[in-house]
């Protein structure tokens, strides 16, 4: 009987710090971010990750060879000193020369050196690396079909170096933004093996933050990096990344205050959001990515067949009006409406609304008709002759699958909406949801009907992947057209934007036309940052490209800023 | 002693057998783990090179050997998707795993086993037959769908139990019994699924065998020889009552690990069964065989502890058995 | 007399379950009336679609007796379902009435034990059993329910529209909606190439008819939020969408009229699409991939462990040696690995899943049937079958299977329950059948993500799948009660 009333207390005092450890409390915390990834990072290296997410923490620990600015008025990328304290266009922009500065420093002391950007596009170049991103090297200097080190990189001082390119365009540049690796930590492995280091796991810094611990789908915890010397230490203390990948429990998180900074979030969350969280701010970044149907213009199959030889139009979608039917037939309004409200928008062609100036505003989407679709299928000689509901032409049903990748809901939806939509004409799919490995198998072989994607743009304008030659791998329509690489080759050449743009929008042009896609719509990501977080310029090139200047002030001070 | 060894002896080509299976039907399935982290840029020799890096382009025959020369020594390979080793993701996997279904199971065995003698001792009560009632619904209830539902319940709803993860994201940094108890709240909801709803199943097996035994004649015998109750229940009767509860004590083993594939994907628990159906989806390889062989393992080791106990519990099996 | 009193029609037999009442047996007999009632006021209420699908398989048995080239093209799988269920619905009200009167004269006939086989004695056993005869009565519907989908479903399953309005709806939704007169989107218009064969007019009528029946009648509907009149355009909202219809266009020029509303009883899912419907043809797939993949489990495990226990040696210690091994896989395990990785396109997903259930889960029942196998064979009527020359052919399936028959089929009443709920797993995982196809799994799995804001989508499927469990497992229950008294629940 004695017992009852301590033990009731010990109870109530193990439920209080239950319940406590919940906040947010622990000592030496005060000044450090929380930041949600939707995803775990692959690794560390920037040579060997895919990821957005993966790149984005980057910014953390790698000294950036430019300040880049995206300029959101004239929609172009600007360029601003960073390790690269000079930098010069020489043979008409054949070759470029590099002085970087000599006081950018690694976590261990050592310099930030010419040797080490050399070493980096020597990996990047590397067949047996197998980098994701060796198209960087693509524009560079090849003898016999591979990538020449030495005669693309010159390394002329300890601090200059010089780049030279097969030909001259404005955008080179661009290629000479990746980070540099610190030689010293990879050069005695073999190219080969460089996947297994494990300095991809526990990074060498030369960045803000210094690596501290990485626990795989939970976090990764970074420390300021006092030796940084350039762009100098974090101003936090230190940033945690959370790995959540189910979105609900993300924004639970947010609106709980234990995360700090998290993205996407869904648009339909946002109404919510704003009314009852005011400690949160929303941030929409620029449209940087699409969603696209692209349908196999030629027969695939017969082209793998033949070697590359033969080129016959597609069974369903060689025919232009059938492209355009198909447009037409899709209600991808209501799938911006119902996913994407105001965070979206129809899109007409691949050139990002960002780029301004490239942007050929005579285009309008195509609107919702299925009359419209019926009446070109029709025109086309796709009848129903034998009262099934489907349309058939000689004998042949219009029928096909539609593959896209599982886990975005997003993407289910509007496959499900495309599938309903098309039915209604008499077309019947099959929607074939697959796993990220399987579907990028099927799209490196090119080994569909239809696929449902997406495609971040890159920062400069690169048409040719995807609509030049038909073996180019993001050329997931088998597109042809001589006129459009025609445009292609003028436009990369072009020596200022205003004739660029000249070409870019005759491209759109035909690309609206011919269909080749079904753009679907761009899509502008939402960031939900915590009040208490500050000067986190959170801009087109990354969320967290700032990370570096983030601070932390007072969460109720920033109430009176609203 | 000799039929233990001889039941340990039985168990080693059961795991042979095991991890053949699984490297055969992994092999044998469509698919190709390099396209995940090759850019689809990428021309067709970068593939090749990397799949010469993993080891990919050799005979199957080749291929399975060095493996097996490989677990033998300790060493899983290396994930492709994860860029790490196997054996270190292992590491990190394993007691989280352990953690959930150990905890998981204790809750099933206690309260199984009280409610099973509770229920048994008042059987035909209105008690009885409302946990008989509740045993069924459990027993029939989708584990995935319970989940969601304590989770819509007390996560989203009341907000008082974390939905996801094992942890908080600082626990480190507090105080040691806060993150014990951090821990704990993680687990509530996970074990709640795993472990109460198959301790209903418990409870039910425990009754049946409780009544077996009350209905023997010894107890009777006992009782008339004028003992008191709980000496008659206590020592007698529970002992014999739970000899077949030790065997059901080894097959949940399985039964935790197959069912924590689900609990572990809903409440995002980083271990095993999260792994492993990621690693699944992923197409890696060595870790679905490594996933897979770790947890048939436990599987064979969970049926030979079972037979072990059930042993050394009952004499005659040890006598008369014969395999 | 009394043989005569037998042949007489009363005409309460004629109507099910006036004769249980006359028994006294009021409960039972107000099921089989209920039940009775329903299937025909299903028959009733579909009146024009039965006769449509009847007048549709017939037209089609016709077309393939003169012109079967013709008669394959018009077959469609839409169109296969409302004859199933057109048929299905003008035979229940018979099937009920056969049911009742055979249980009301089994019931009037019951004797006391003595010289009944030990069927009888089971079937008797398992009749007085209240719990699992709910159970039974449950599921009964629940598969009519099942296959007269078509029927009595108010939504199509799968089609939706005015996502804006419809989307997210809690349960006890009732939607405005302005009624078009013609469809919003017209069916694909039949261009009748072949009907100029010989049998042109009965191809037309065929289609006219087909297109009547899977004619979805919510697209002459238009769901809004609000609307009012405004000159000669009725002027309406979908949340943030303004939409103009001229009032020519609908079916009256009165409110009244043209506007009508719409109840979806369990709400919406996140494409505006009726839960209840999607429920009512997801347990199209739970209640049968659980059944067949047992099936197939059972004629698996019975084949093999037949074979093991009868011929013994080393087909049976290589037999039981896989066994052992298959079941140190722990079983999800197994069967999720095999699900994903021989996914291909080339073979629907529910076949595969049916096929990896069945074939991961025979070991138990190989078990089973191999030990009852031993037991037998000592027995003295099959070493008489032996003495007397019999072929093993004819010992195993005249002597030793039925014997084993009874347990098998217990254990397999048992195991459907644990089949769906495997199912259901695999769908949540997105390995199950693929969409739009709705399944009880794959409508939680669609719904997880919408949790806080849409409760309903995830809940009353997985109910659905509960109360199907839980009613398999009771029938279990009876089924080994009654055939087995030795192991009878205390």
């Amino acid at each position: 009987m004695n017992l009852r009333v301590p033990m009731t207390l010990v109870v109530f005092a193990l439920l209080a710090f239950a319940f406590h450890s919940c906040g947010k409390s622990g000592g030496g915390l005060e000044n450090t971010a929380i930041v949600a990834l939707s995803a775990d990072v692959e690794n560390f290296n920037p040579i060997l990750t895919t990821s957005t997410v993966s790149s984005e923490v980057q910014y953390c620990l790698y000294p950036q060879m430019f300040d880049l600015t995206f300029d959101l008025a004239r929609g172009r990328l600007i360029y601003k000193p960073g390790l690269v304290k000079r930098w010069e266009m020489l043979d008409s922009g054949r070759a470029i020369k590099l002085v970087l500065r000599r006081d950018v420093r690694w976590e261990n002391g050592l310099i930030v050196s010419p040797q080490d950007v050399k070493f980096t596009y020597e990996l990047l170049g590397d067949p047996s690396v197998a980098s994701p991103q060796k198209h960087y090297v693509d524009d560079m200097i090849f003898t016999n079909g591979k990538f020449d080190l030495d005669k693309s990189i010159e390394i002329l001082d300890d601090s200059t170096m010089l780049f030279h390119f097969r030909r001259g365009h404005p955008n080179q540049l661009f290629y000479l933004t990746i980070p540099p690796l610190p030689k010293y930590v990879f050069k005695d492995i073999e190219p080969r093996s460089i996947r297994q280091h494990p300095a991809n796991l526990k990074p060498l810094s030369g960045g803000p933050y210094r690596f501290e611990r990485w626990t795989r789908h939970q976090e990764i915890v970074f420390a300021s990096n006092p030796k940084c010397t350039y762009p100098g230490p974090a101003i936090l203390d230190g940033v945690i990344f959370r790995i959540i990948t189910e979105p609900q429990t993300r924004l639970m998180e947010l609106k709980k205050g234990t995360i700090d900074l998290m993205w996407p979030v869904q648009p339909e969350d946002v109404d919510d959001l704003k009314e009852s969280y005011r400690e949160i701010r929303l941030e929409t970044l620029p449209p940087r990515q699409y969603e696209y149907i692209a349908w196999a213009n030629i027969d695939f199959q017969e082209y793998r067949k033949s070697g590359g030889k033969t080129i016959r139009p597609h069974r369903l979608f060689g025919e232009t009006r059938v492209r355009q039917a198909l447009t037409y037939a899709i209600d991808r309004k209501s799938i911006l409406d119902a996913k994407l409200g105001k965070y979206g928008e129809l899109a007409v062609g691949d050139i990002s609304p960002m780029f301004r100036w490239a942007i050929n505003t005579n285009l309008r989407p195509y609107p919702y008709s299925p009359e419209q679709a019926r009446s070109l299928l029709r025109q086309a000689g796709w009848q129903d002759t034998d009262g099934d509901g489907v349309l058939d032409r000689n004998g042949v049903k219009f029928e096909f699958s539609l593959l896209y990748n599982v886990g975005n809901a997003r993407r289910a939806y509007a496959a499900t909406v495309i599938q309903e939509n098309l039915k209604q004409v008499g077309i019947v799919v099959h929607l074939v949801p697959l796993e990220a490995t399987v579907l990028y198998e099927k799209m490196n072989t090119k080994d569909y009907d239809a696929v449902l994607a997406g495609y971040n743009v890159s920062l400069s304008i690169d048409p040719a992947d995807r609509w030049g030659s038909i073996d180019n791998p993001f050329n997931s329509a088998g597109f042809q057209n001589d006129r459009v690489k025609e445009l292609i080759n003028l436009g990369m050449n072009a020596i200022d934007e205003e004739k660029a743009a000249y070409y870019w929008k005759e491209l759109q042009a035909i690309l609206h036309q011919e269909q080749p896609f079904t753009f679907m719509y761009w899509i502008k990501d939402i960031v939900g940052v915590n009040r208490r977080l500050k000067q986190t310029n959170i801009s087109t090139l990354g969320v967290l490209e700032g990370i570096g200047k983030w601070k932390i002030g007072d969460p109720r001070s920033s109430y009176s800023m609203d | 002693m000799r039929y233990i060894l001889r039941r340990i002896a039985s168990a080693i080509p059961l795991l042979f057998g095991l991890v053949t299976v699984t490297f055969i039907i992994v092999h044998l399935a469509p698919g190709d783990p390099t396209a995940l982290f090759i850019d689809r840029d990428a021309d067709p020799s970068y593939a090749q090179n990397l799949k010469t890096a993993l080891g990919l382009d050799q005979p199957l025959h080749i291929q399975y050997f060095r493996w097996l020369k490989q677990v033998a020594t300790g060493d899983f390979g290396f994930s492709f998707t994860k860029n790490a080793p196997v054996s270190d993701l292992l590491a990190e996997a394993v007691p989280r795993t352990l953690l959930l279904s150990g905890s998981a199971l204790a809750v099933n065995f206690l309260m199984g086993i009280a409610i099973g003698i509770f229920t048994a001792l008042r059987r035909g009560t209105r008690f009885d037959r409302w946990v008989n009632t509740i045993a069924l619904f459990m027993y029939s209830m989708p584990e995935f769908w319970l989940g969601l539902m304590l989770i819509f319940a007390f996560s989203l709803a009341i907000p008082i139990f974390p939905a996801s993860g094992c942890k908080s994201p600082l626990a480190e940094y507090l105080p040691w019994y806060e993150y014990i108890l951090d821990v704990l709240q993680h687990l509530v909801l996970p074990v709640v699924v795993l472990g109460v709803a198959s301790a209903a199943a418990t409870a039910r097996y425990v009754r049946g065998s409780m009544l077996d035994v009350i209905q023997q004649d010894y107890i009777r015998t006992a009782r008339a020889k004028g003992l008191g109750e709980i000496s008659v229940i206590g020592k007698h009767a529970l002992r014999n009552a739970l000899i077949p509860v030790v065997t059901l004590f080894g097959l949940s083993f399985p039964f935790l690990l197959g069912g924590a594939v689900i609990v572990e994907t809903v409440f995002a628990w980083p271990g095993m069964g999260k792994m492993t159906v990621d690693a699944i989806f992923t197409r890696d390889y060595p870790m679905i065989i490594a996933t897979t062989l770790v947890s048939g393992t436990m599987v064979i080791a969970g049926n030979l502890l079972a037979d072990i106990l059930y042993a050394l519990i009952d004499p005659r099996i040890r006598l008369g058995g014969e395999g | 007399m009394s043989a005569l009193r037998h042949l007489r029609i009363h005409p309460g037999d004629v109507v099910p379950g006036l004769r249980h009442f006359r028994n006294g047996q009021y409960r039972a007999g107000c099921v089989y009336l209920a039940l009775f009632l329903l299937s025909i006021a299903v028959l009733a209420g579909n009146a024009g679609k039965i006769v449509n699908g009847i007048a549709s398989l017939l037209l089609t048995a016709w077309l393939l007796i003169v012109e079967p080239e013709a008669a394959k093209i018009v077959f469609s799988l839409e169109v296969l379902e409302f004859w199933i269920a057109a048929v299905y619905a003008v035979v229940l009200p018979f099937l009920i009435a056969g049911i009742s009167a055979w249980s009301a004269s089994s019931a009037a006939g019951e004797r006391d034990g003595e010289g009944m086989s030990t069927w009888e004695i089971s079937y008797q056993r398992f009749r007085n059993d209240p719990v699992a005869r709910g159970g039974t009565l449950f599921l009964f519907v629940l598969y009519n329910i099942a296959i007269l989908a078509p029927l009595v479903t108010p939504y199509n399953p799968n089609t939706f529209q005015d996502g804006l309005t419809t989307q997210f709806r809690p349960p006890f939704t009732r939607l405005t909606a302005l009624v078009l007169r013609e469809p919003r989107i017209h069916t694909v218009p039949f261009a009748p190439e072949r009907a100029k064969g010989t049998h042109g007019d009965l191809l037309k009528s065929l289609v006219r008819i087909n297109t009547a029946l899977v004619e979805d009648p919510t697209r002459r509907l238009i769901f809004v939020d609000a609307f009012h009149v405004e000159g000669s355009n009725v002027v309406a909202t979908q949340r943030t969408e303004l939409l103009r219809v001229p009032i020519a266009q609908l079916v009256s020029t009165d409110p009244k009229e043209f506007a009508t509303t719409r109840l979806f009883v369990l709400g919406t899912d996140s494409y505006g699409r009726d839960i209840l419907s999607r429920m009512v043809f997801g347990s199209r797939i739970s209640l049968s991939i659980g059944c067949i993949a047992v099936f197939l489990s059972i004629t698996l495990g019975t084949f093999i462990g037949l074979t093991a226990g009868y011929f013994g040696r080393f087909i049976d210690s290589i037999s039981m040696r896989t066994v052992d091994i298959l079941l140190a896989f722990p079983s999800l395990f197994l069967i999720l690995i095999t699900v994903s990785l021989f996914d291909t396109m080339t073979v629907p997903r529910i076949f595969l899943v049916v096929l990896v259930l069945g074939f991961t889960s025979w070991m138990g029942v190989a078990r089973l049937v191999r030990g009852e196998v031993l037991a037998l064979k000592g027995q003295e009527f099959i070493l008489a079958a032996h003495a007397a020359g019999l072929s093993h052919f004819r010992i195993i399936f005249r002597h030793i299977l039925p014997n084993v028959m009874t347990p098998v089929i217990v254990n397999a009443t048992l195991r459907i329950g644990g089949m769906i709920l495997v199912e259901a797993a695999l769908s949540f995982l997105n390995l199950g059948v693929q969409p739009p196809t709705a399944s009880w799994g794959n409508i939680i799995y669609e719904g997880k993500d919408y949790l806080a804001a849409a409760w309903w989508i995830s809940t009353f499927p997985g109910l659905a799948i509960v109360a199907t469990v839980v009613c398999f497992n009771l029938i279990g229950d009876g089924l080994r009660d009654a055939f087995d008294p030795r192991l009878r629940r205390m």
